[in-house]
Parts: structure tokens; C-alpha cells; sequence
């Protein structure tokens, strides 16, 4: 095992334990490890003895793995080991939890006369990165003279690790991975905007939930125009100062923005001055979740749901077109590579 | 249905009412009470069905119907708007013989769980005042 590898899975297993860890925090407040719970338990010491246990599990399963994977140099069975671990945690947690468990009601609302919501920017803003890549693919099919010898394929920390030569082929297979990260950015915003429910139907958590979703449409058109940068540096020859400073300013604006969302939590609600939640229907009923994580519900049309555990938003597998979006992303790529 | 940041329409789908006729029921008082102004936009159907968490075409059919009594112009993509709508012509004595029996039926369904007839007297004063003074 290189100090390369090393480094970069001890920093992803940080990574996602201390999501996990902080989790909790930032679901609703009616939500406790992808259980409803009523607000006030959250507040109260059964509840903040089974955080403890859950996060001492959790970062106990990390230093297992991290041992694995410095002694055995295996580092999917690391993975594994860690995944399982949390995962038990997870479950003998909601086993407390479940004495807690409150119903949701089955009464449904909806704003009839809520402002439609848009994409940030408007058609404009969604279809430039597109007609950006476009302009790019057209320049390199008239000036193949102009094109790097090699095109870097991976980079690491410390800096790029596989090329290939360059063929009109491989030029447009780097333009067309670019693409197909903005069509995926560009259905996941369209899905949160069309295809998920409200969770608050009026009031200040309702104005919050907006604000959230604004947000997070910023930063998934951010991150597109970040993305099509990377085919022009390379294509373009650009100096390597400036793919260092596109990786600063990326990182940076990310970070910003993504620890802008963590402050508001789930839906916005700590942007509320007094803390409302959104009232949490029978759709979104525990039944639906498995361990909390993966939500299953063929009766609802939501296409994309707000998470039961953490942040964001997840697919709904109830929904066949989710599966359907699920094999275009995982075939897509996969045939972008033979190019 | 209540005025609080807007007009919200509640539907209960473990009631025996099919969700629909619970849309149709809830837009209608909206219509009525003129709470839903004549050219306001309604959201589409897609909408309505995802914050709802019912399927398209319950909605869409509740937006049919209302459209076929003169509430609602449906739009191209699935909108709807409130159309100022003509006065329907006075109910013929077949009509009052139902509406009448309807009234019936609902005083003896709210007396059979318990409902006082004052109360029920109250909020039927209540609502025809309401749509007296609209």
C-alpha cells in the first residue's frame, strides 16, 4: 500500500464517519436516526445517551478499518468492515429509539397558491454549461493541431498519474463525461424542483424550505460550471497554475456552500427564528424507510424525498423511473469509455 | 381549507371519501367562498399530486370536474386557472330534492356520531352567512 492510497482512504473514512456522526443534527427536528420522533425528545438525556453509544460505534468501526486496511493492505474489506460497523450501530440505535417512535398523521397539505419556483438563472443558466461544451467539442474538431499530445486521464494529491494519447476520440469522451456530470447535476436540480414535495405547506419554515432548495440548485449549477472548466484547461493547454486554481476555488466556494446548507439544517429549519418543523405526513412514514436510509414508496409520485437521516435529498425506489435514471448513470460512462 | 400564508388544501386519504372528491370538495369551498379569485393560477397537476403524494390522475381528474362545472379553465402543461365563472341557473325541483336529501343524510350522519343538532344548526347559520356576505 503506497502513502498515496494511505492517505486518501484514511481521509474518505474520516469523511464519512463524520457524516454520519453529524447526522443526527442536521435532520428535522422531528427526526431521530430516521425514526419520527416528537421534537422534544431530541432534547432529552434517553436521547443523548443513544448519540453517544451510535457515535462511539461509529468511529470504533473507522478505527477498525483503518487497522485493517494498514495491516491486511486490503482496502475494500476495509471498507466493508466499516459500512457493516456503522451500519449495526445505526440499527441497535433505532432499536432504542423505536420505544420513542411517534405516528405520523395521515392529513396532507399543499399551498394552492405558493409562488412557482424556478431554476436559479432560468433556462439560461441551465443550458450554458451545455452550449459551452458544445462550443469546445466544435473548436477541437476544426483544429486537432491545436490539441495537447496526451490527455491526463486521473490525478492524485500529488498531481496526475494516467494519460492517454490524444484521438479525436478521447477528446470527445473527456467533453462527453463533462456533459453527462452536468445532465446528471441538471435532473437532480429539475428533480428537486418538479419531482419532491413540499414538506411545509406555509409559514416561515415554508419561506425556509425555499430558501434551501434555492440553495442547493446554486450549488449544483456552481459545481456544473466548475466542471466544464476542466475540459478547456486541458484542451486549451492552459498553464498549470490555473487547474491549482481552479482546485482552490472550487474546494473553497464547495466547502463554503455546502457548510451554508449544514447550518440551516434539513429543509432550512434552523434558518426559522423560532423553530418550526414541517409536519411530517404518513407518506413520509417510517414504514417506507429501510433502516432509515433508502426509501421505498411505489403509492407516492415524488421522484426525488427529502432524507430521513442527515442532509439532501434521496431517490425514491418505489419510483420505476428512479431505476430507470439509476442504469443511465451507471451505463453512460461505460460507454463514453470505449470512445 | 384555512387563510394562513395562503390557501391550503388538506386531504386525509384514510377517509372513506375517495381522495379525489376530497380535492373536488376543498377547491370548491375555495371557489365558493371566493377565496380562489376569478384568473388566479392554480398549481399544475404535477404539483399538486407530488406535495399531495397522490398520483397525476387524481388530480387531474378533480381538475376536470371542476372545469366541467365552469370553476376552472384547464391550460396547456397541466395548469388550471379560476374562470369568472357565469350564475348557474336556478336549481330545478329535482335538484332541491337532492341537495335537500344530502343535507338530510349529513344531519343524521353527524347526529350518529355524537354531534349535536344545535351545533350542526350553528355552523350551517355560520357557513350561509359566509356566503351571504361573500
Amino acid at each position: 500500500m503506497t502513502p498515496d492510497v494511505d492517505f486518501r482512504f484514511l481521509l474518505l473514512l474520516i469523511t464519512l464517519t463524520a457524516a454520519l456522526h453529524f447526522s443526527p443534527a442536521v435532520s428535522r427536528s422531528n427526526l431521530f436516526l430516521g425514526l419520527t420522533v416528537d421534537p422534544q425528545f431530541k432534547q432529552s438525556d434517553a436521547a443523548r445517551r443513544l448519540l453517544r453509544a451510535f457515535r462511539m460505534g461509529l468511529w470504533g468501526s473507522a478505527v477498525a478499518a483503518a487497522i485493517l486496511a494498514s495491516t491486511a493492505g486490503s482496502l475494500g474489506w476495509a471498507l466493508a468492515l466499516w459500512a457493516a460497523g456503522s451500519l449495526l450501530c445505526l440499527a441497535v440505535a433505532r432499536r432504542g429509539v423505536s420505544a420513542h417512535v411517534v405516528q405520523t398523521p395521515s392529513v396532507r397539505e399543499a399551498n394552492l397558491t405558493a409562488p412557482a419556483e424556478r431554476m436559479p438563472g432560468g433556462l439560461w443558466a441551465v443550458a450554458l454549461p451545455f452550449v459551452a461544451l458544445g462550443a469546445l467539442a466544435m473548436w477541437a474538431w476544426l483544429h486537432p493541431a491545436s490539441l495537447p499530445q496526451q490527455l491526463v486521464l486521473h490525478s492524485t494529491f500529488s498531481g496526475p498519474d494516467r494519460f492517454a494519447v490524444t484521438r479525436m476520440g478521447t477528446v470527445m469522451a473527456l467533453i462527453g463525461r463533462a456533459a453527462f456530470c452536468c445532465l446528471i447535476l441538471t435532473g437532480l436540480g429539475l428533480g428537486i424542483l418538479h419531482g419532491s414535495p413540499r414538506r411545509a405547506s406555509s409559514g416561515a419554515a415554508m419561506e425556509a424550505e425555499r430558501l434551501f432548495r434555492r440553495r442547493i440548485l446554486i450549488l449544483m449549477l456552481m459545481a456544473e460550471y466548475f466542471l466544464i472548466c476542466l475540459p478547456y484547461i486541458q484542451l486549451l493547454k492552459l498553464p498549470p497554475i490555473v487547474h491549482s486554481v481552479w482546485a482552490g476555488a472550487f474546494m473553497g466556494l464547495l466547502g463554503h456552500r455546502l457548510l451554508q446548507l449544514l447550518s440551516g439544517g434539513q429543509g432550512g429549519e434552523r434558518w426559522v427564528l423560532r423553530p418550526q418543523s414541517a409536519a411530517l405526513d404518513n407518506r413520509a412514514a417510517d414504514s417506507h424507510w429501510k433502516l432509515g436510509l433508502i426509501y421505498f414508496n411505489p403509492h407516492d409520485p415524488a421522484f426525488l424525498v427529502e432524507k430521513h437521516i442527515g442532509q439532501g435529498y434521496t431517490l425514491n425506489f418505489g419510483n420505476p423511473w428512479c431505476w430507470v435514471c439509476l442504469a443511465a448513470i451507471l451505463t453512460i460512462p461505460r460507454l463514453l469509455a470505449q470512445l | 381549507m384555512s387563510l394562513d400564508n395562503g390557501m391550503i388544501l388538506r386531504i386525509d386519504p384514510e377517509l372513506p371519501t375517495p381522495v379525489y372528491r376530497q380535492i373536488v370538495d376543498g377547491l370548491r369551498i375555495a371557489l365558493v367562498n371566493g377565496d380562489l379569485a376569478p384568473d388566479q393560477e392554480l398549481p399544475a397537476v404535477r404539483r399538486l399530486a407530488m406535495d399531495l403524494g397522490v398520483h397525476f390522475n387524481t388530480v387531474a381528474q378533480a381538475y376536470r370536474e371542476l372545469a366541467q362545472e365552469g370553476w376552472l379553465e384547464l391550460r396547456a402543461r397541466s395548469g388550471a386557472r379560476v374562470k369568472q365563472r357565469a350564475e348557474p341557473p336556478a336549481a330545478d325541483t329535482r335538484l332541491d330534492a337532492i341537495f335537500a336529501r344530502r343535507v338530510e343524510e349529513l344531519a343524521a350522519e353527524a347526529q350518529a356520531h355524537g354531534v349535536p343538532a344545535a351545533r350542526l344548526a350553528q355552523q350551517l347559520r355560520h357557513i350561509l352567512l359566509k356566503l351571504e356576505g361573500k
